[in-house]
């Protein structure tokens, strides 16, 4: 059997489904599913092997509880941590990692920051919606995605050009 | 100060200050986050004025701010009112009984992307933060 991988492929979320509906395209999907995680696990190559994971744990812990941040704020909910970590799972190999943070709703905030006029600023909210705000020189972009399991090309794109050097 | 004048119209050369009490906003080179000007769910974001406090003064209301809500306090972020005009915000004076300098930026829309676009502007022209220092 001779399979081909591209971009879409390798970039695609992991928690996506495939859109075959046989045997074999299942038994693929698994394949590329358990690769990738292997891969997204490695310490080289991977988000999760580059502490992300616990970041975004130790994130969660310390805004779940009310007014975490002295002004009222909401606690972070178990759900919108599960959320998160389906989006840092949905991040491409070589994404350089994000930091994390929490806005007073309880939702979580994955940042690319460069500068303080190259930075983006993705939420993650427990509704499954993604707000996200870029500042890239003078230049504002914002908006709302649903979070369908996969990384929306908007968001990545943003990522791009907030990172590169 | 005295409440009288602490109901002085707010001018676009004054600097407030935003408390910082969560280490979550702070960034490594001690740059402020944007999710700490981000209002929402409320419809305004609480600062404190600077007027005629020293900077003795304006570590104490933090120092106040910190003990009366259990936390630490980490630091405050510096911003001057003309640039939260910028941002079609407003300074709305609102004395409270422990800080009389208290002030609330108000007229923020509704809409979260667009929150957190003004909040990224906001962190922007604030900088880094004024590090609480050790004692």
């Amino acid at each position: 059997m001779i399979a081909t991988l591209d971009a879409s492929v390798i970039f695609t979320c992991g928690s996506s489904s495939s859109h075959g509906s046989s045997a074999t395209a299942d038994f693929i999907a698994k394949l590329l599913e358990r690769q990738r995680k292997h891969t997204r696990e490695s310490r080289t190559a991977g988000i999760y092997g580059r502490d992300a994971l616990y970041n975004l744990y130790q994130t969660f812990i310390s805004s779940r509880e009310p007014n975490w941040d002295g002004y009222g704020a909401l606690p972070v909910s178990n759900m919108t941590f599960r959320l998160a970590k389906q989006f840092l799972n949905c991040l491409p190999l070589g994404t350089p990692e994000p930091s994390f943070g929490t806005e007073p709703d309880g939702h979580i905030t994955f940042e690319w920051h460069k500068s303080l006029r190259k930075t983006l600023s993705v939420s993650v909210s427990p509704d499954c919606e993604l707000h996200f705000a870029a500042l890239i020189g003078e230049n504002k972009t914002y908006g709302t995605e649903i979070f369908y399991g996969e990384l929306p090309k908007i968001i990545l794109d943003l990522i791009f050009r907030v990172t590169e050097a | 100060m005295t409440n009288e004048l602490s109901a002085t119209p707010v001018t676009s050369d004054e600097l407030l200050s935003r408390f910082i009490l969560s280490s979550r906003h702070l960034r490594q080179d001690h740059t402020i986050r944007a999710d700490a000007f981000v209002p929402h769910p409320y419809t305004d974001l609480s600062v404190t004025r600077h007027l005629f406090l020293s900077n003795v003064e304006i570590w104490n209301i933090g120092m106040t701010i910190a003990t009366k809500q259990q936390k630490a306090l980490f630091g405050h972020a510096v911003i001057q009112v003309s640039a939260v005009e910028k941002q079609r915000l407003r300074v709305a004076p609102d004395p409270l009984a422990d800080n009389l300098n208290h002030a609330n930026i108000t007229d923020w829309p509704t809409d979260k992307p667009l929150q957190k676009a003004i909040a990224q502007e906001l962190a922007a022209a604030a900088g880094k933060v004024q590090l609480k220092p050790k004692s």
